[in-house]
C-alpha cells in the first residue's frame, strides 16, 4: 500500500505543483485563444450572435488600407526600436559595469524610465511633444546657441589633437580619445567658450525662429528619402518614446551578462596589447551573444505588439500613422461609434500570432547560422 | 620611471573622471523629463513658455513670508488656515515711470473655488463673506534715478466672522502701466497686462504652498458620501495588489518552475510549448 501510495504522489506530483499555473495558463490564455480562434472564423459584433463564415475574415483582413498600415507601422516600428534600444542598451551596460563609487546611483537613476508606469511616461512624453512642449523649446534654444556650442567643440577638438600630436611626437603610445585629454580639453573648451560669451566676444544667435516642429498632430514622414520605408512623424516620437523606456531594461540584463564574462580574458587580451575598442568587440561582444538573442527575442516580441503607448497617446495623433497590429485589433473590437468587428479583429490576432513566431524563429535560424 | 609612474596615476584618474562625465551625461537623458516633470508640478503654471526654472515655489523668501503669513492666519506656519481673530498684514510695492503717479491698489477678497468640482461642493465658507480689508496706505516712497516712482503699500485682513476658512485668496487691481515689482509674497498669476496680481492662499502654510498640486491630489479626492479622503485608499489598492500578485506569482511561478525543471512527466514539453506560445500573443 506504502510503495503505491509514494508511487501515485511522485506520478501525479508534477501535475499537482503545475495546477494552480495551468489553471490560470488555461482559463486566462487558453480559453481565450480559443475564442478568439472561433471568432475569426465567424462575423461577430458582440450583439448578435456569431455566424460562421469561414476564411472570409483572413481574406478581408489583407483587402483593408488600415491592416496594411499597421503592418508596415508594426515592422518598421519593431525593426528601428528593436535595433536602436539593444545598441544602446548594450552601451549603458557598459558605461554602468565599472567599480567606481555611487555606481549604485546611476544604475538606480538609469533604470527609472522602465518602473515608472508607462501611462504616467506617455502623458509625460505627450506633454513634451507639443508644439510649445520641452522638446522644440531645446531644440530652439540649441538653435539659439549654436555659435557657443561650435565654439566649445571647435576648441575642445582642437586642443584634443594638440594634446595627442604632442604625445605622438614624443613617441608615447596615446589613442585618439585618450580620457586624461578629453576630459581636459572638454574643460577648457567649455571654460573658453563660456568665458567668450560672457565677454561678448560670441553672442547667442539673436531673432532665431523658434522650432515649430509638430511631432504629434500631423501627418508628414520622415525619413522620405527612404521611399516606401519612410515613416510617420508621429510614429517616430513614439519609437523615441519606447526607445527611452525599455533600453533600460534590457541594460540590465546585458549587465547581468557582463559580470558574468570571466576576467582571464580581459587580461589575457591586455597583455597582448589589445585597445579598448578590440576588447569591446573581440570579447564582450562575443560572451554577450545569448544575452543578445535573449534581448533581440524579448525586444521583436514586445515591439511586434507594441499597445499602450499608442493608445494613450490615442487621439493625440492620426490613427494611420501611428496604428500598429495590436492597436488595429483593439480599435476594431472597440471601434468609436461604428459597429465592432470582432471577427476581422480576431483574425488579426491571430496574424499577429502567428506573424511574432515566425520572425522569432527566422531570427533564431539567423543566429544559429 | 617616476615619471612613468605618475604619468599613470594621472591617467587613472582621468579615466575616472571621464566616467563620471559620461554617466552624468546618460543621466540627463534619463532622469531628465522626471525632474523636469516634478519641478514643474510646483509651478503656478506647469505649461508656461518659454519653460523657467525660476519658480516661486522654490525660492526661501517666499517660503518665510508663506510662514509667517501662516502663522499670522492662525494655523501652524507649516499647514495654514484663516481662523476667527486673525489680522493679516499685507505688502506690495509698484513702480511707475516718470510723470505718472502711482495709485493705491484696490484691494478684493474674491469668492474663488478651488479647481475640481468635487471640493466646490464641500466649500461652505467663503473669506469674501468673514473678512474685512483694511485702508491702503502709503508706506514708502523712492524716486529712481530716471525719475520713475517706486511706492510701497500696505493693508491688513482682519477675520471678522467665527468660522475657520482654509483659503484666503486676493486680487489687487492697479491702472495699466503701474508695474507689479514685489509682495509681502510673489502672486500666483500677474493678469490682464499686468494690471491684476492675484493669490490663490496666502494663508496656506509651507507644505501647500510648495507642494499645491500634490496636497491637492490628497486633499480634494474625497467620497461625497463619507467624506473620507479616497487617495490614501488609492495607494492601499494599489500596494495590496501589489503585494498579493507578487506573492502568489512567486508561489505558482516557483512550483510550476520545479515541476517544469527538476520532474519528469507526461506532456512536459507540451505543456512548456505551450507557456511560451502563450507570451507571444498580444496581452
Amino acid at each position: 500500500m506504502k510503495r503505491r501510495g509514494l508511487k501515485w504522489s511522485e506520478k501525479f506530483a508534477p501535475y499537482v505543483l503545475l495546477s494552480p499555473f495551468l489553471f490560470v495558463l488555461i482559463v486566462f490564455f487558453g480559453y481565450a485563444f480559443i475564442r478568439v480562434l472561433y471568432f475569426s472564423f465567424t462575423e461577430y459584433n458582440l450583439f448578435s450572435s456569431p455566424t460562421w463564415v469561414g476564411l472570409k475574415n483572413y481574406i478581408e483582413l489583407f483587402q483593408e488600407l488600415r491592416f496594411g498600415r499597421a503592418l508596415k507601422n508594426s515592422l518598421t516600428f519593431a525593426i528601428i526600436v528593436t535595433t536602436v534600444q539593444t545598441f544602446f542598451a548594450l552601451i549603458l551596460a557598459v558605461a554602468l559595469n565599472q567599480k567606481i563609487k555611487g555606481i549604485k546611483f546611476f544604475r538606480a537613476a538609469y533604470y527609472m524610465p522602465s518602473v515608472t508606469s508607462s501611462v504616467v511616461i506617455t502623458l509625460i512624453f505627450m506633454w513634451f511633444f507639443q508644439k510649445k512642449g520641452l522638446i522644440n523649446y531645446l531644440l530652439t534654444v540649441t538653435k539659439e546657441y549654436l555659435p557657443c556650442l561650435l565654439t566649445f567643440f571647435l576648441i575642445a577638438i582642437g586642443l584634443q589633437t594638440f594634446f595627442v600630436l604632442y604625445e605622438k611626437l614624443k613617441k608615447r603610445p596615446v589613442s585618439i580619445f585618450e580620457p586624461c585629454y578629453l576630459v581636459l580639453s572638454l574643460f577648457a573648451g567649455g571654460l573658453i567658450s563660456f568665458l567668450l560669451t560672457k565677454i561678448g566676444i560670441i553672442h547667442p544667435l539673436e531673432e532665431v525662429k523658434a522650432v515649430n516642429t509638430i511631432w504629434m498632430n500631423t501627418r508628414q514622414n520622415v525619413a522620405t528619402w527612404a521611399g516606401p520605408f519612410s515613416f510617420s512623424r508621429p510614429l517616430a516620437s513614439i519609437m523615441m518614446l519606447n526607445i527611452w523606456t525599455t533600453a533600460p531594461t534590457f541594460m540590465l540584463l546585458y549587465l547581468a551578462g557582463l559580470q558574468d564574462i570571466p576576467k582571464e580574458l580581459y587580461e589575457a587580451a591586455e597583455v597582448d596589447g589589445a585597445t579598448k575598442w578590440h576588447t569591446f568587440w573581440y570579447i564582450t561582444v562575443p560572451q554577450l551573444r545569448n544575452i543578445t538573442f535573449l534581448i533581440v527575442t524579448m525586444g521583436l516580441i514586445g515591439t511586434l505588439q507594441m499597445f499602450d503607448q499608442v493608445a494613450i497617446i490615442g487621439d493625440q495623433v492620426p490613427l494611420n500613422s501611428v496604428i500598429t497590429l495590436a492597436y488595429y485589433v483593439y480599435v476594431n473590437i472597440f471601434p468609436s461609434s461604428a459597429t465592432p468587428k470582432v471577427g476581422l479583429a480576431s483574425a488579426a490576432a491571430i496574424f499577429l500570432a502567428v506573424f511574432t513566431l515566425i520572425i522569432v524563429f527566422i531570427q533564431k535560424k539567423i543566429v544559429d547560422k | 620611471m617616476k615619471e612613468d609612474l605618475m604619468s599613470l596615476k594621472r591617467r587613472r584618474w582621468a579615466n575616472v573622471g571621464a566616467i563620471y562625465l559620461l554617466l552624468l551625461l546618460f543621466s540627463i537623458i534619463f532622469i531628465g523629463p522626471f525632474l523636469f516633470g516634478f519641478l514643474s508640478s510646483l509651478k503656478d503654471d506647469p505649461t508656461e513658455w518659454p519653460p523657467s526654472l525660476k519658480i516661486n515655489q522654490l525660492k526661501f523668501s517666499n517660503w518665510v513670508s508663506i510662514y509667517k503669513l501662516g502663522k499670522l492666519g492662525g494655523g501652524g506656519g507649516f499647514f495654514g488656515t484663516f481662523a476667527p481673530g486673525s489680522t493679516i498684514p499685507f505688502e506690495i510695492t509698484y513702480e511707475v515711470s516718470k510723470g505718472k503717479e502711482p495709485v493705491p491698489p484696490e484691494v478684493k477678497i474674491p469668492k474663488r473655488l478651488s479647481g475640481s468640482a468635487a471640493v466646490s461642493l464641500r466649500t461652505k465658507y467663503f473669506a469674501a463673506d468673514y473678512s474685512k480689508v483694511s485702508e491702503v496706505t502709503e508706506k514708502n516712497r523712492v524716486k529712481l534715478e530716471d525719475g520713475s516712482i517706486r511706492v510701497t503699500y500696505e493693508f491688513t485682513i482682519y477675520h471678522i466672522g467665527d468660522v475657520e476658512i482654509n483659503r484666503l485668496p486676493i486680487d489687487l487691481t492697479v491702472p495699466f502701466k503701474q508695474n507689479f515689482v514685489s509682495a509681502t509674497i510673489e502672486p500666483n498669476r500677474i493678469e490682464r497686462l499686468g494690471r491684476v496680481q492675484s493669490w490663490d492662499n496666502i494663508t496656506s502654510g509651507v507644505i501647500p504652498y510648495i507642494f499645491n498640486n500634490y496636497h491637492r491630489v490628497f486633499n480634494d479626492n474625497y467620497s461625497r458620501s463619507t467624506g473620507k479622503r479616497l487617495f490614501l485608499c488609492w495607494i492601499g489598492n494599489s500596494i495590496f495588489l501589489s503585494v498579493v500578485r507578487v506573492f502568489t506569482t512567486l508561489l505558482f511561478a516557483s512550483m510550476a518552475g520545479y515541476a517544469l525543471a527538476r520532474l519528469n512527466f507526461k506532456g512536459k514539453n507540451f505543456i512548456f510549448v505551450f507557456m511560451l506560445f502563450s507570451m507571444m500573443i498580444p496581452g
